[in-house]
């Protein structure tokens, strides 16, 4: 399988009953490896194609993909495309799509727990698309706001 | 104790643990707690419906709410807790500071007159003594504060904060207070019943703090001998004494790196962190708090009391420490609580529970005891890493960072003590290991697509393969 996690897609095959192979290197799973403790267990739960995990002490949040998907993740960019940083509520929608943004500019704001958390603007570029409005609930995972940079010739 | 539990709820909590656990529960109104947890008349009827005898405020919301413990007198019902104006006195900050003077309790030296002269100031900051520091009567927030650390940079520093308070807060009025280095937080608690008798449950620690909010709590105190322990928790006695108190407060202190204590505030309702006090008394502090308002005397005397050993509590948050603290509400696919013989678990959720928005995002406390502070800091570290939450983010990590930090296994610390230990380091990407005891755990999670509600472990050692089943 594809693990995609922290930026990085892993490839992740079984080869034997004790043996994966992780990005083409041999390693000996869980509960066979030799160095193996209580802390090294692995807790995970799959949501659809999201992974929770707990293992060696530390929580990873990851991404099972397809091939295709891997493959596109790989060469596409994907820097503009802000999600939401928790589940929470839009207060705040201060563009529109065909709107120029600089840097740092303030798109869209998700209040959660009484903190407000605003998605900016990553590179100087223009709003080419917007899925929410004031007063959606939204969680991580989806786009709600994409930035394309802007041409060369503009900046 | 053998008594019914009615609990309330908002439509946020419909499927809260605490919700689950009480013998009946009812609903008081929307998600806002403006709506529902704060809304005393919603409650009070409630109340009536359920035909309860006497009310726990808890910890958060109306529990020291004057107001609302006298309306729940008057409508017939024990609050447990003490009486509207006990509550009222020691929410007012300067007039409990000015009533605890009168019975000897010290207070953090300082000038708030109303003689603002540059002769008087300067008078006023050497009785005080050095270092003081000028604060805006208006300000807060830390602007326009000076620290000065003699009587020659106080005059020249003079003119500058008064310039600075005029331009930020429209005012001049200047207040003088001793400034305390690296302070330490440590905490009273006392017990007083209804017959004028009252006893402290000695110190607790808590200055590992996060903008005012305890993070790490613990008992006892490293920074007090037997004398200094002695004279703060008499001075706490004698603070709840002086606010005529009744049933289970906490009186707070500041101790300064000189030695010196100072009265900060008193909370007049059960504390967070009370689980550490129990586990070294071996008392049940909400039971105690109910025999107190039934008008039971207290059940011992001052020298019956003797802690045993060490408790140290850890607050777990929803909360992403790697995202400015973040908060992270949301379902919680996979709960499992650490065990052990000195760790306890006081938690508000489950696997399945949903952390809602609205509301403090902590969501258990961890606390563990231990014939020492080490032992107990070490079990303690080994809870926080066989706790398991999957779902949402939590602080997990930055506590177990907290308890290794040099700064706490020394027992150097002070409420800034958390700037000193730093930020969660980044995210260390797992390993090739790592990555294959995950994609192990998935092959044998019960439901590999759609929501999983249940979590798979790999299990290393023998006596979790005891349970077969995991490794078919």
């Amino acid at each position: 399988m594809r693990l995609k996690v922290a930026g990085h897609v892993h490839n992740v095959v079984r080869k034997s009953a004790t043996e994966f192979e992780v990005d083409g290197v041999r390693v000996t799973a869980g509960r066979a490896s030799a160095n193996a403790t209580r802390h090294t267990r692995a807790f995970v739960v799959r949501e659809g194609e999201r992974v929770f995990a707990q293992v060696g002490g530390r929580n990873y949040l990851l991404t099972v993909m397809s091939r295709a998907a891997a493959e596109a993740a790989e060469h596409a960019p994907t820097q503009g495309e802000l999600e939401a940083p928790m589940p929470g509520r839009v207060t705040r929608v201060a563009v529109a799509v065909g709107d120029a943004v600089k840097r740092g500019q303030e798109l869209i704001v998700v209040e959660a727990m009484k903190m407000e958390n605003a998605l900016v603007a990553p590179e100087d570029g223009v709003v080419t698309s917007l899925s929410v409005k004031v007063g959606d609930m939204v969680a991580p995972g989806p786009a709600l706001v994409v930035v394309e940079p802007a041409p060369e010739a503009a900046s | 104790m053998g008594i019914r539990t009615v609990a309330v709820f908002s439509e946020a909590d419909a499927g809260a643990l605490h919700v689950r656990e009480a013998d009946r529960a009812l609903l008081i109104g929307k998600a806002p707690s403006s709506e529902s947890y704060l809304r005393s008349d919603r409650i009070l009827e409630a109340a009536k419906e359920a035909g309860v005898d006497a009310i726990h405020p808890g910890y958060g919301f109306l529990s020291q709410n004057g107001d609302f413990a006298d309306a729940c007198a008057a409508a017939g019902f024990t609050f447990i807790g003490p009486k509207g104006d006990v509550h009222r006195l020691m929410g007012d900050k300067k007039a409990a500071r000015q009533q605890v003077q009168k019975f000897a309790v010290p207070v953090v030296p300082g000038y708030d007159g109303e003689d603002q002269s540059d002769a008087r100031l300067a008078a006023e900051a050497s009785r005080i003594g050095f270092p003081v520091m000028i604060k805006p009567s208006r300000g807060g927030g830390g602007k326009g504060m000076h620290v000065t650390n003699s009587a020659a940079e106080f005059e020249a520093v003079l003119p500058r904060a008064r310039r600075e308070s005029l331009s930020s807060f429209g005012n001049d009025f200047l207040v003088l207070e001793r400034f305390l280095s690296k302070p330490r937080h440590i905490e009273v608690q006392v017990l007083f019943d209804q017959h004028g008798k009252g006893v402290h449950l000695f110190e607790r620690e808590c200055s590992v703090q996060r903008r005012h909010q305890k993070v790490v709590e613990e008992t006892p105190s490293v920074a007090l001998d037997a004398d200094l322990r002695q004279r703060l928790c008499a001075s706490g006695v004698a603070a709840a004494a002086a606010a005529n108190y009744t049933n289970a407060g906490t009186v707070e202190f500041l101790l300064d790196s000189s030695g010196e204590f100072y009265f900060l505030e008193m909370n007049t309702r059960l504390q967070v962190e009370h689980p550490v006090t129990e586990m070294t008394l071996g008392l049940d502090l909400v039971r105690l708090q109910i025999e107190i308002a039934e008008g039971k005397p207290l059940p011992f005397e001052q020298w019956h009391l003797n802690p045993r050993g060490h408790a140290i509590e850890a607050r777990l948050n929803a909360e992403d420490p790697r995202h400015h603290d973040a908060p992270s509400p949301g379902r919680i696919l996979h709960f499992e609580p650490p065990h052990g013989p000195f760790v306890r678990c006081d938690s508000g959720v489950a696997t399945g529970s949903v952390v809602p928005e609205y509301y403090d995002p902590m969501i258990a406390k961890i606390i563990a005891s231990g014939p020492t502070r080490d032992a107990a800091r070490t079990s303690l570290i080994e809870a926080l890493r066989d706790l398991v939450v999957l779902g949402i983010a939590t602080n997990r990590e930055k506590l177990i960072q907290i308890l290794e930090s040099e700064p706490f296994r020394s027992g150097r610390i002070h409420t800034g003590v958390l700037d000193e230990i730093g930020p969660l380091p980044a995210e260390v990407p797992p390993s090739a290991e790592d990555l294959a005891r995950i994609a192990e755990a998935l092959e044998a999670a019960p439901s590999p697509s759609g929501v999983a509600t249940a979590s798979a472990e790999t299990a290393p050692d023998p006596w979790a393969a005891a349970n077969s089943w995991r490794l078919a």
